[in-house]
């Protein structure tokens, strides 16, 4: 039932699994180039190597010298050229994009191999610039999806088809709703299931319309609508929806420390994701440490597909941790959730109070520095996944014009709507609660749809108001008991990158105030990623609310005004 | 209740306009207190293209934009790496025999005027520039122009200049008012009535020089008190519509999309020869091919026109229009990623002429560059300046003063 695709990575032919992505592909090519290395160092010809016989190579490896088998670098940063690689697996970060037949600048992680593909990483994109010139006609690849033409209007439009959306979806579907479900990647699920072990369903009387990007959004009046401006396959699309519901979820918040640059540092999440699409993990030695459960869930599932969790560094005191616990006391399942977890990871260190200060190591990440806060010690390590929590990916919601807090949560009422006629908001975007609460928030929303047109107060369950409610003072006491010590605002030093895109500095932001006259002076969050992993940073660590969103939401080829 | 202030002189607007005004002020040794509504450098100077162009469609056009573009070229090597000056020429594009024609006599035109330019063909064109579509028939090729990032030029000339430390910043702080007795259009006042310290080779003008001309001009910040100049010069661009309605400063919204990063693609800034009577067809729509390679590697895609009041939306038909164009002078820009669209604001004079001028006994306007504010301002804050001592300008007033221009239509 497997199937193989061959590929060329720099000039090399890499066979790995249908559904790889890119981004992977080019770990697996790195790590059997680095075994090939090796092998030639230690005079023994082992060109098949697999990632497994790479492992025991590597004492040999340290021993003569020889280059570790580290995470490759992706690309080079636009100003200092330093290597870089994907942190956050999901394409906001754009630190994976490489050149894909031809075509520069491509993000690799949302990109799934095809036969006959030909990747170049790691080059200047000057390279790249001349085959586009020489291919003059024609229009860049897309990866062809399968599905029909999509309609041009939609009685009930679902942005994001993770738990919230999806359940949301089943909802309003089944009461008569005409529900289409968009989301920008492959498969349903949003980042907790796709992949992973508990899939769900897209239910039947909804349609799900995949790998199809919001890029812009134009306001409705009395008599129309709002639109939605889609890009699927490279083409634009526009979708008049009634009634609009995101549940574009969210992301992982990233904080700056010295060496969070160097390929091999990941967030939690990101590595999570990364390795879903196929990135090589078994044998690696991985630190993972940041805070929340979400920590041990991951590592759990690292140790699961092979890799060597060195130890979990989690930020919050014990202290803490177990005033949380006995607030879990009448909790069981959560405790069945934790129990579980817990034996996943027999024999893994668990250190609390303890974080990251620092990522060490030449062209990748070698060894991190830990602390305490009094001493200081380093552990050595191929990969370290970083998680410090999760922001809400509302972008779309701000062009749109809903308001938000100053955590950047969209502001919705009992019935999850927003300020923006026709338009609701669910799920993390609302404020990060987890899967249950983003649940219920899409059943509540689909049940608010089901309600007679014009019915501005409908009834909802008690029941469903009871599980938001528990589920929101749950979210709140993890809030609480996993809030980030104020010593993790002071990690980054004046050298220490803070736009990734950009390589704006820590120390060139200092004398500003204010996020757009930083911006406008220092260029930080004018890259490709749009300020999304500099912002929310600086949200966090300077208080800066960030710029005004710009569209499109996401990158657009030119072509795709073409007719 | 009025703060005393007068050895200072207000400039209102910290844009490209007001802060090259400041720097000059400030280097003739005046002290100088800059006000802007927003960010410095946060308005038309952040959303428009950055490019500086030779332009001599007219000897007075080309007496400003020659003798700003002298200025610029003293200034940039002293920039600091953030302003991104690059060097990179302009392709005038031609894509027919009408296009091709006007090319000859614009290279005539610049080359009369002692500024290099020549008419490459086209096989020379797509030699030197290989994106370019090989249908057009050659180009006007300017190798002095240039394109910088103007914010930082702003921050440049208010926090590092030379004589930066005379200059006051007040950013955030709304200039709501100017005093009402100080905006009667004085007479074309002849370069005695300027404060003769500053005449006297750059010395702050001193509050007995500005009492001997009557009261001193006064302006009021949003929710401040009445604060008194030496002098007040308005650079605030598209906001001199509110500060000063009947010079007639309308916004021009234009549209642009820049790119992810693509070091090479595109080695010179590249305009279509249409581009001047696309421009300034009257009040409708018009978009005209402009693109340029910035310094970051990315494509910054322009330019259109439209009058739409302060509607910030993005219009989707004209940045069709708008990429369209691209496409079609450079096809293999369909291949690039475009990672933002913005709208921004061109301060637009009635007739098309640019505003350096005096507005009152003291108070001075340099306002209305539409989208030439960033070539010319060198040129207009030494021109304003010697208005503002006294001194014999290097270009002649008259042709850009909105004051004299006023009179004129008004006797019409």
């Amino acid at each position: 039932m497997r199937q193989d695709v061959t590929l060329r990575i720099d000039g090399r032919e890499v066979t790995v699994a249908a559904g790889t992505t890119v981004a992977a592909a080019i770990a697996i090519a790195a790590g059997q180039e680095d075994a090939r290395e090796t092998a030639n160092a230690n005079d023994t010809p082992r060109a098949n190597d697999t990632i497994r016989a790479n492992e025991t190579s590597r004492a040999q490896s340290a021993r003569n010298g020889v280059r570790e088998p580290g995470t490759p670098s992706f690309r080079r940063s636009g100003r200092f050229e330093e290597p870089r690689a994907p942190i956050c697996g999901m394409g906001i970060c754009h630190e994976c994009r490489v050149t894909v037949d031809g075509v520069p600048q491509v993000r690799s992680c949302l990109t799934v191999v095809r036969p006959g593909m030909v990747v170049t990483s790691d080059r200047p994109v000057s390279d790249a610039v001349a085959h586009v010139h020489a291919a003059t006609a024609g229009r860049p690849p897309q990866s062809p999806t399968t599905e029909a033409a999509l309609p041009g209007e939609a009685d009930v439009v679902i942005v994001g088809a993770g738990p919230a959306g999806l359940a949301a979806a089943r909802v309003a579907g089944a009461a008569g709703r005409d529900v289409l479900l968009l989301d920008e990647n492959v498969a349903p699920g949003g980042q907790i299931w796709r992949g992973g072990s508990d899939p769900r369903a897209v239910p039947e009387n909804a349609q799900f319309v995949f790998s199809t990007a919001v890029v812009d959004h134009r306001p409705g009046d009395r008599t129309k609508p709002g639109t939605l401006v889609l890009l699927r396959d490279g083409r634009f699309h526009e979708m008049h929806y009634r009634d609009l519901v995101l549940a574009t979820g969210a992301r992982e918040l990233f904080l700056p420390f010295p060496g969070w640059t160097l390929p091999g540092v990941f967030g939690a999440g990101g590595l999570q994701a990364l390795v879903n699409g196929g990135w090589p993990i078994e044998g690696r030695r991985v630190v993972v440490a940041g805070t929340g459960p979400l920590l041990l869930a991951v590592a759990a599932f690292l140790r699961e597909r092979g890799a060597e969790v060195v130890l979990i560094a989690e930020q919050t005191p014990a202290r803490a941790l177990l005033e949380f616990g006995r607030g879990l006391l009448g909790r069981r399942e959560k405790w069945a959730q934790m129990w579980e977890l817990r034996t996943a990871l027999a024999g893994v260190p668990y250190r609390t109070g303890q974080w990251i200060a620092q990522a060490e190591g030449r062209d990748g990440v070698e060894r991190v520095v830990l602390t305490n806060g009094a001493s200081r010690w380093s552990e050595p390590c191929d990969a370290v996944a970083v998680g410090y929590g999760l922001v809400p990916s509302n972008e779309l919601a701000r062009l749109i014009g809903c308001e938000t807090d100053d955590r950047g949560n969209v502001r919705v009422d009992e019935f999850q709507r927003t300020d923006r006629p026709r338009v609701y908001a669910i799920g993390e975007l609302t404020g990060i609660g987890g899967v249950e609460l983003s649940e219920v928030e899409g059943e509540i929303v689909g049940s608010v749809l089901r309600a007679r047109e014009g019915d501005h107060h409908p009834t909802l369950e008690p029941e469903l108001v009871e599980r938001r409610e528990r589920a929101r003072s749950f979210a709140v006491a993890l809030e609480r008991a996993f809030a980030l010590r104020p010593e993790l605002a002071h990690l980054a030093d004046d050298e220490t990158i803070v736009c990734r895109c950009e390589d704006v500095k820590w120390r060139e932001l200092s004398s500003h105030r204010a996020f757009r006259d930083a911006k406008l002076v220092t260029r930080c969050g004018m890259g490709a990623c749009q300020g999304r992993v500099c912002g929310a940073a600086l949200r966090e660590l300077r208080g800066w609310a960030p710029d005004t969103p710009r569209p499109p939401i996401s990158p657009v080829p030119v072509g795709a005004w073409m007719d | 209740m009025t703060t005393a202030r007068q050895s200072d002189i207000a400039v209102v607007g910290a844009g490209v306009i007001g802060a090259s005004i400041a720097a000059e002020l400030a280097s003739r040794g005046a002290r100088v207190t800059v006000f802007d509504r927003g960010e410095l450098g946060g308005g038309a100077t952040a959303e428009g293209m950055g490019h500086l162009l030779f332009l001599a469609d007219s000897p007075a056009q080309f007496e400003l934009i020659g003798r700003s573009m002298e200025l610029w070229d003293q200034l940039l090597p002293d920039l600091p790496p953030g302003c991104e000056v690059d060097k990179c020429g302009t392709l005038w594009l031609a894509a027919d025999d009408e296009d091709l024609a006007t090319a000859h006599e614009k290279t005539e035109g610049l080359r009369r005027f002692g500024v290099e330019a020549e008419v490459v063909d086209a096989n020379q064109l797509r030699a030197i520039e290989p994106a370019l579509a090989h249908d057009l028939l050659g180009a006007m090729r300017v190798p002095e122009d240039a394109v910088i990032y103007p914010p930082r030029v702003v921050s440049y000339w208010l926090h590092e200049s030379p004589a930066a430390n005379r200059i006051t910043v007040r950013a955030h702080e709304t200039v709501a008012e100017l005093a009402p007795a100080e905006l009667a259009p004085a007479e074309l006042a002849p370069a005695g009535l300027a404060p003769p310290e500053l005449a006297n080779a750059g010395v702050t003008p001193s509050g007995g020089a500005a009492s001997s001309r009557g009261p001193s001009p006064r302006l009021r910040v949003e929710g401040g008190d009445w604060e008194s100049y030496s002098a007040i010069v308005i650079a605030s661009g598209v906001g001199t519509a509110k500060l000063l309605p009947e010079v007639g400063i309308q916004p021009r919204k234009g549209h642009l999309a820049i790119t992810d990063r693509y070091p090479g693609f595109l080695r010179h800034q590249v305009v279509e020869l249409a581009y001047v009577k696309n421009t300034h067809m009257g009040e409708g729509d018009s978009v005209s091919m402009n693109v340029q390679p910035r310094s970051t590697g990315q494509v910054l895609i322009g330019s259109c026109r439209q009058f739409a009041g302060f509607d910030r939306s993005v219009d989707p038909v004209i940045t069709k229009r708008m990429i369209d164009q691209a496409i079609r002078y450079i096809p293999p820009i369909q291949s690039l990623q475009v990672i933002r669209i913005w709208t921004g604001f061109r301060p637009a004079s009635p007739d098309d002429r640019l505003g350096p001028g005096r507005r009152a006994a003291v108070v001075f306007i340099a306002s209305g560059h539409e989208g030439l504010g960033i070539t010319s301002a060198l040129g207009t804050a030494e021109l304003l300046v010697d208005l503002v001592a006294g001194a014999e300008p290097h270009v002649s007033p008259a042709l850009y003063d909105p004051a004299a221009r006023l009179a004129g239509k008004e006797e019409a």
